[in-house]
Order: structure tokens, then C-alpha cells, then sequence
């Protein structure tokens, strides 16, 4: 089984525009898999992008918010967020909690010109080879 | 004979083998792009196997028509959506939903065919189950339909390629002394290029002679066909009664209409060949490629005429030569002739390949139109070969490829 | 194919380049026509920068001087390389097409 790394190189190769991919663990910041073709995507630059993905997904406010209004639905609390698109001066970020691991994410950066449905389709495939792998380091 | 496709499985098969996959791929992209969806697909649904002509982020190929959730699409005539496969008693035990991708979410759109029924399905899957609003669903139906018409448009175009196909002779004419082959091979489905052969009672009441046509109409596709069509019926219908030169003429005036209506010209060359003597009349209406070839070189048999269809009005008059038993004649489409740079020196160059008395005019009509497609010829492409046989050989072995 | 277009007052030079064939001949013809109509009929194509033509472009030049001579005007043709010269003689399109060298001696009597 090649590793997440691989996989991470194999979605920015079909993905037209793509610029890095990375899967994080939303516990920890921690960078499980990462590729990219970028020179100054260093490493200290991808943690930071990691830790505040998961500052966006798991931050204080957000969690917050999904506790609110989980009590107006009479539901108990519960993270809510699935998926976030991030449009900046030169990036797109396509970020995803993976359904059947939502302690990872994988977020995929492209640059402005990537389509937005294209993207997403990318993004939501990856699932397929990244969760094998989440499983079989969960064994 | 050509029949249309009597059901949807049927046609589904039919369309499977000729789709040329890179056409509908654009909508499986499409859909993907719009939807966001992880896969993307184009099924045809036939009697036993489903067909994949185009995907993405799932294989092409076939499955077993039990296995597939699009043949329930094709029962509809609105779009069938799913919002949890495994929620679903019609689909949850399918190999897809309990094994790899694991698909979650469907939704298709059900594709009509030529046959009036649906054929297939344009279908996005997600891993984890979506609704799509009315909004999403009116979209991909209107996928659906853009897809459909490209099928039609699609169809039609091979059938008239077939029709046309089928209207070039293929069984030796009825005369001794003669063995004749013929090929056609359109740059595009139906094309301006044909050939013709048929017997004809000479005027003087000498005897039987072969009739032998070319004729290659400006442009391609079914435009230029439907021009070709009428040209070969309307010499056919002159050529009964008269001389070459005044068919020609005769062909001309009837057809001069419809031509410049159309903005079209059409070159020609007609021959009329007794096998017993070889004495071979023609007539070059602006067409120049025809030749008689042997070993010892060859000859061309043409003539200062200008094409059917043109501002200014020819006399034809036909020449005369004589087909010697060693002798072949040789008549192509400029298809031919642009491969070879348009060039008599290079077309020389490559006579000795097919000069050889061992090879029939099959063989040799066979070489000519493959080495012009393979020299990425893209013109239609059109040779014609006429030999006479000894009293010898075999009484007339006439042959002929109507091959697309 | 792109084409460029000179209008001298007497008469308008047109010169395409590159491929005369079954996609490039339609807009040609189709700016003939409309010179034609607005009256400016006698034109020279001049095929200096044509590397093939077939027998699409035979029909817009053929279309084109009958248009053309209707309205009292002409088309001549110039500076045909080999294998446009090579396509004319094959079909004897050169009794109608007259190829002439250049387009100066295209222009006679105008």
C-alpha cells in the first residue's frame, strides 16, 4: 500500500492547478501526509497551514457555535463542520474532514484558476485511497 | 440490410461498440465539474452487461446489467436519485455499495436513443449520501439532453455513412473478360468520393462494355454525399443510351442546378471499356488521376475539362486508348494524391508496388487506400482498379470492399 | 485561417495564409460575397502565403469570381505556390483561375 504521502503526490497530479495536498490530524496538528510543488511550501509553512486548519474546524468559537446549536436542535453537541472552501489572493484550499476518520483532514490548495467542481471532486475522491491507510494505521 | 434498432437494450449494444469515447467524455466532466462528485459516469445498459463509455474516478468496461443501479434509471423517464445506496432495498447488496468505492450517494438522468427508448444513463456517485434540489436535478437533466442529442446527431451521421456504403456495387458486373475492384474510405462518416461500375450495350449494338466511375464532389461529410448520391444516379440514368461524352454532357446540364444551388463542383472520370478488345473510352471532367500502368510505366488518361457544376460550360468529347492484357487501370480520388504531395514523380515512385501481375485488384485497391490512411491522409480517400482477364482465367472475377 | 485585406480603390487585395480548406474557405467566400455587395467587385486573391488548398478553397475562389463577374467585376487569382498550382492544373481549374505570378499582373485592364 503506498503511503499518504504518495497518495497526497498522486492527487495534486490530477487535479489541474493544484499546488500541495496534505492530510492533518485534527487532535494534534499533525502533518500524516503531505506533497507538494511548491519551493517555499517549507515545512514549518505546511504545520502552520495544519494548525490552523485546525484552528478553523476545531477552534474554540467554531466548536462553540456547533454547541449552540446542537442545544437549539435538542441534539447532543457534536462537530458539524464537514467540508471548507478557503478562497485567498492566489489559493484556493479545499478542506475536508474524511467521513469515516473525523479525527483527519485533507486539504488540497490550488491556485485560483483550478475549477471549483473540480476541485471538490478530486477532494471527495481521495477519500477513496486515503482511509485504507487511516484504517490500517489505526490497527 | 440496415434496420434501426428495434428496443433500448439493443441500441444501448449497438452504440456501446462504434461510441468513440472521447466525445462523451466531456459530459461525464462536465457532470463531474458542475456536481462536485467524486464519480462521474455515461452507462449504456444493454440486455446482460451494463457499459461504461466513459467515466471518471471509475472504470471503463462492462459489468453484469444485475450489478449496475443505472438499469432501474433507464425505467424512468426522470431523473432517479438515491440519497443512500445502503438505504435502498433495490440497491443496498450491490458489489459497488458493499465493496469498493463503497458508493453512498446516485444520481442519473435517463438517456433516450434513436430507438425512442432509453439506452442508457449520465450518472454521478458520491461516498457519502447528498440530496441534490430541484435546481441540481433540472441540471443534470439538462446534461442529460444535451447528451442525447449528441447521440442522435451521432447516429444519424453512421447511418448515413452505412447507406452510402452500401449503395457502391459490390458484386462483379455481368460481363466477361474483366476483374475490378473498388474502395472507399471516407475522411468522416458519408463522404464526397465514390465509385461506380455497371454494364452498359454499346450504342453501335457492338456488344457489352463495363462503365467504370469516379467522381469526387468538393468537400466532405454528408453534404458533399447527398451530392454524390445525385451525380452517380443521374450518370447512371444517361449513360444508357449514348456515348461517354455526351452522358457526361447530359449529366452535366441535368445536374448543373442542384450543383451551383449548393455552391459545388464535382470532378468525374467515366471510362467504357470493351474487355474483348481493350478499347477504352473516357471522359476527364477536371478529375486527372486516372491512369493506365504496367511494368513498363504508366500513362495518364486526361483530359483539359473542367468539373460538373462550373461558371462556364464544357463539350465533352471523349477519348480513346486501348487497356493491353498486361495493363491496369488505375483511377484515385485526390485523397490519394495530396498524400503523395500532389506529385506525379512521387506517385510514380510508387507504381512498381502495385504493378504486380500476382497481385488481384483487391490487393491493389487494398494497398492504395491503406497506404493513403496510414500516410494520415485526411481527405476521403477512393481507388478504383480494372484488369482484363485472359479467356484463361477465370471468367469475370469481379470484387468489391465497401469498407468504412 | 486569417486573411488580410487591402482596399486600394480600384480593387481590394485579399491575401489568407496558411491552409485553404474545408474550415477556412466558408469565411472567405463570405467576406467575398459582402465586398461583392457593397459593390467593390473586382478583387485579387493573392496566394502567396498558402501552403495547400483543396478542393473547399477551389470552390470559395470558384463561388467568389462568379459572384464577382455577375456584378460586372472579376476575381483573379496571384502568387500560387506549387502545390495550389499543382491542384489547378490537375482539375483544369487554371482555364478559369488564370495563375498569375503577382499581383500586379493580376491587375491588368483595371
Amino acid at each position: 500500500m503506498s503511503s499518504l504521502d504518495d497518495v497526497m503526490a498522486s492527487i495534486i497530479g490530477e487535479v489541474d492547478g493544484a499546488l500541495g495536498c496534505a492530510v492533518a490530524d485534527l487532535r494534534t496538528g499533525a502533518l500524516l501526509g503531505v506533497a507538494h510543488r511548491v519551493s517555499y511550501f517549507t515545512q514549518e509553512y505546511l504545520e502552520a497551514v495544519a494548525a490552523a486548519a485546525v484552528e478553523m474546524f476545531r477552534g474554540q468559537t467554531v466548536r462553540h457555535v456547533e454547541d449552540l446549536i446542537s442545544a437549539k436542535r435538542g441534539r447532543p453537541s457534536e462537530r458539524l463542520i464537514e467540508e471548507m472552501q478557503m478562497t485567498t489572493r492566489h489559493t484556493i484550499h479545499f478542506m475536508m474532514v474524511l467521513p469515516n476518520h473525523p479525527e483527519a483532514v485533507v486539504v488540497l490548495i490550488t491556485n485560483r484558476e483550478t475549477s471549483l467542481g473540480m476541485g471538490w471532486a478530486a477532494t471527495r475522491r481521495s477519500v477513496l485511497d486515503i482511509e485504507p491507510i487511516l484504517d490500517s494505521l489505526a490497527d | 440490410m440496415v434496420m434501426p434498432p428495434s428496443t433500448g437494450r439493443q441500441e444501448a449494444e449497438a452504440v456501446a461498440h462504434t461510441a468513440s469515447a472521447e466525445r462523451y467524455d466531456r459530459f461525464v466532466r462536465l457532470a463531474q465539474a458542475i456536481f462536485g462528485a467524486p464519480i462521474a459516469a455515461l452507462n449504456l445498459v444493454g440486455n446482460d452487461q451494463q457499459f461504461t463509455v466513459a467515466s471518471i474516478g471509475f472504470p471503463k468496461g462492462e459489468m453484469p446489467v444485475e450489478d449496475s443501479v443505472c438499469r432501474a434509471t433507464v425505467q424512468q423517464d426522470e431523473v432517479l436519485e438515491v440519497r443512500d445506496l445502503r438505504e435502498d432495498e433495490r440497491f443496498a447488496t450491490l458489489p459497488s455499495v458493499t465493496g469498493s468505492p463503497r458508493v453512498r450517494f446516485y444520481a442519473g438522468t435517463p438517456v433516450r436513443g434513436q430507438s425512442g427508448q432509453n439506452i442508457g444513463s449520465l450518472c454521478i456517485l458520491d461516498l457519502v449520501p447528498r440530496t441534490l434540489g430541484r435546481q441540481q436535478r433540472e441540471m443534470l437533466a439538462d446534461l442529460g439532453a444535451l447528451l442525447e442529442r449528441e447521440l442522435a446527431v451521432q447516429e444519424e451521421m453512421d447511418l448515413a455513412g452505412q447507406v452510402q456504403q452500401l449503395m457502391l456495387p459490390t458484386s462483379a458486373p455481368d460481363i466477361d473478360g474483366v476483374e475490378i475492384a473498388g474502395r472507399v474510405q471516407p475522411a468522416r462518416e458519408a463522404g464526397g468520393d465514390y465509385y461506380d461500375w455497371f454494364v452498359v450495350n454499346d450504342p453501335d449494338g457492338a456488344g457489352k462494355q463495363l462503365q467504370v466511375v469516379l467522381g469526387d464532389v468538393m468537400g466532405k461529410g454528408l453534404a458533399a454525399s447527398l451530392i454524390a448520391s445525385e451525380v452517380r444516379a443521374v450518370l447512371r440514368g444517361h449513360s444508357r443510351y449514348t456515348d461517354v461524352g455526351d452522358a457526361v454532357a447530359r449529366a452535366s446540364t441535368t445536374t448543373r442546378h442542384d450543383l451551383e444551388a449548393n455552391n459545388r463542383f464535382s470532378t468525374l472520370w467515366v471510362g467504357r471499356l470493351d474487355p474483348l478488345t481493350g478499347a477504352l473510352d473516357y471522359v476527364d471532367a477536371g478529375h486527372g488521376l486516372a491512369i493506365i500502368a504496367s511494368q513498363r510505366g504508366y500513362r495518364r488518361l486526361c483530359q483539359d475539362y473542367l468539373p460538373l457544376g462550373m461558371p462556364i460550360e464544357d463539350s465533352w468529347a471523349m477519348a480513346s486508348d486501348v487497356l493491353g492484357e498486361d495493363e491496369l487501370l488505375v483511377v484515385v480520388s485526390d485523397g490519394v494524391f495530396d498524400v503523395l504531395d500532389d506529385s506525379f514523380d512521387e506517385a510514380e515512385a510508387r507504381l512498381p508496388a502495385i504493378v504486380d501481375p500476382g497481385l488481384s485488384c483487391r490487393q491493389i485497391v487494398d494497398r492504395i487506400v491503406e497506404f493513403a490512411v496510414s500516410h494520415e491522409a485526411t481527405d476521403d480517400v477512393t481507388a478504383l482498379v480494372v484488369r482484363r482477364t485472359t479467356r484463361s482465367d477465370a471468367a469475370s472475377s469481379g470484387s468489391a470492399s465497401a469498407t468504412a | 485561417m486569417d486573411f488580410e485585406e487591402v482596399d486600394k480603390g480600384t480593387h481590394v487585395v485579399l491575401a489568407p495564409e496558411g491552409k485553404f480548406n474545408l474550415v477556412a474557405a466558408p469565411p472567405l467566400k463570405a467576406r467575398i460575397d459582402d465586398l461583392v455587395a457593397a459593390g467593390k467587385a473586382r478583387l485579387v486573391v493573392d496566394l502567396h502565403a498558402v501552403d495547400f488548398i483543396d478542393s473547399s478553397g477551389l470552390g470559395a475562389l470558384i463561388g467568389g469570381l462568379k459572384s464577382a463577374r455577375q456584378q460586372g467585376g472579376d476575381l483573379r487569382i496571384a502568387a500560387a505556390g506549387t502545390q495550389v498550382r499543382a491542384v489547378l492544373k490537375l482539375t483544369n481549374l487554371d482555364r478559369i483561375l488564370t495563375p498569375y505570378d503577382t499581383v500586379e499582373e493580376a491587375l491588368h485592364g483595371w
